[in-house]
């Protein structure tokens, strides 16, 4: 490699790949920085569309030449999407790039189809994962979305024809929404982040957690059943109040200790209050698994931070937390 | 998932660069039956078939549904050389139509082969009784090449 192509090959983003539209990204910073013709770019063009043909005569079983438009882009997203997977997972785009440049498309796209199956047999042991933390709460869509919603993705997601798609509808909202996934990636991530919730949720009694939610359904005038509300928000802003209280219970706020909470915490900057949230979250999650207390460390800093502190500033902090009766 | 960078590929433009040549080969078969197509005339077919392709939503590789359509039709006593290219888009318009109101659910030989025993019996050579013709006219003209019959019927029935 010449040094030109060096200096060239450092300016590609080592982490600014979109991971979910992997390809395009590399190509396209590839061609700006010149480490690939658009003549090479064209090969593998046209190398996507012989193995787009390939898979609509196998979509259709020989019987048919032609699809609607919609199917076939179809099939195209799904290609990109297993092509996309093999080339994220070589580590480092000059890795992606020279993977891109030496091997066939079809190559990448039995491997990428590879590396989806086996994603899709990892999440049915997150699932399962997921089910024996499940927790003992009557809240609808927390129940259908694990015992039904995740089982039909599990068993409709194809990887070959549809493996981009996001099958079904998962109802039961996560603390921290993952919104630019698709496919087996999506549902990864959704399964991983609701084990870590469940982990979380399950240091408190069973008992509280019903009551708290029960409690809250009262404060919003919904009955909890039926809400589409996140068990873990709503335990963890109590849980992350309570111990900044001081109070005994870690789940609940003494009565009338909210608003000592909300003038304690709206005489600190943003920055302290930011401090003061990781640092409890550090002692709540003391005990817990590491990715527990990442996760935690994650809902504090991106989703209920920025509430808490708008909340302080404009009022209405009363809503956010359950005191006990 | 944008799919920009393949923008640029159009999928008429590439299946055409062969589609033209595939055209041109039906006329080995169809000659045994004085029909001919030139270069031009397979042309306009195979722009037809992606214009066609186009208003109709669909996507086809290479030029199957023109090949087998010619294969058939070729051998009908009805088409003579002077409307022979001009019966072949009529019949493509007419066979992509019926793809996509069967939800793809009939093979393109089975409709291909319903089609001319339509068009050859009940229709007598014309297009337009052709395309006047019932769900139930072509299941019925299936069943007959098919004596042992198929659930082809249901599919106009959903």
């Amino acid at each position: 490699m010449t040094e030109l192509q060096i200096s060239r090959m450092r300016a590609l983003p080592p982490s600014g790949l979109d991971p979910n539209r992997y390809m395009q990204s590399l190509v396209q910073a590839s061609l700006s920085a010149g480490l690939i013709s658009e003549r090479s770019v064209e090969q593998v063009q046209l190398q996507i569309v012989g193995l787009l043909n390939e898979l609509v005569l196998r979509f259709t079983a020989g019987r048919s030449s032609s699809v609607r438009a919609e199917t076939a882009q179809n099939i195209l997203l799904s290609i990109l999407y297993c092509l996309d997977s093999h080339l994220a997972g070589l580590g480092s785009p000059e890795a992606a790039l020279a993977c891109l440049q030496s091997e066939s498309v079809r190559a990448m796209h039995s491997c990428g189809l590879d590396q989806v199956r086996a994603k899709l047999r990892a999440a049915r042991q997150l699932w399962l994962q997921v089910q024996v933390s499940q927790l003992d709460i009557p809240l609808l869509a927390y129940v259908d979305t694990i015992n039904q919603a995740i089982p039909e993705f599990l068993d409709s997601y194809d990887p070959l024809f549809a493996a981009h798609e996001t099958m079904g509808s998962l109802d039961y909202p996560l603390a921290v929404p993952e919104w630019r996934q698709t496919g087996i990636n999506f549902l990864t991530t959704y399964l991983e982040r609701l084990q870590q919730e469940n982990l979380f949720c399950a240091s408190f009694r069973l008992a509280d957690l019903r009551q708290l939610l029960q409690r809250h359904g009262r404060i919003y005038r919904l009955g909890y059943r039926e809400a589409l509300i996140n068990i873990f928000e709503v335990v963890a802003n109590n849980a992350v109040l309570a111990a900044i209280s001081g109070g005994e219970s870690p789940l609940w706020i003494a009565p009338g200790g909210t608003g000592l909470v909300a003038t304690a915490l709206a005489s600190l900057p943003d920055a302290a209050v930011a401090a003061l949230l990781r640092e409890v979250a550090a002692q709540l999650a003391q005990e817990m698994p590491a990715a527990v207390a990442g996760y935690l460390q994650r809902y504090l800093a991106t989703e209920m931070l920025p509430r808490l502190c708008g909340l302080l500033r404009d009022g209405g902090i009363e809503r956010f937390v359950i005191e006990q009766e | 998932m944008s799919m920009r960078w393949m923008e640029g590929l159009s999928l008429d433009v590439l299946s055409a660069q062969s589609s033209v040549q595939a055209v041109l080969e039906t006329n080995r078969e169809a000659a045994a039956h004085g029909l001919q197509l030139t270069v031009d005339d397979a042309q306009e077919i195979v722009s037809a078939r992606n214009r066609l392709l186009a208003e109709l939503g669909r996507v086809e590789f290479g030029a199957e549904s023109v090949s087998e359509l010619a294969t058939v039709f070729s051998a009908s006593s009805f088409i003579t050389q002077q409307d022979y290219a001009c019966t072949l888009i009529e019949l493509l318009e007419l066979f992509h139509w019926l793809k996509n109101e069967t939800d793809d659910r009939w093979s393109d030989y089975e409709l291909i082969l319903s089609m001319y025993r339509l068009f050859e019996h009940d229709c007598a050579g014309s297009i337009s009784k052709l395309r006047d013709c019932q769900p139930g006219d072509y299941a019925r003209a299936l069943r007959q090449l098919e004596p042992r019959g198929s659930a082809r019927e249901e599919c106009w029935r959903d």
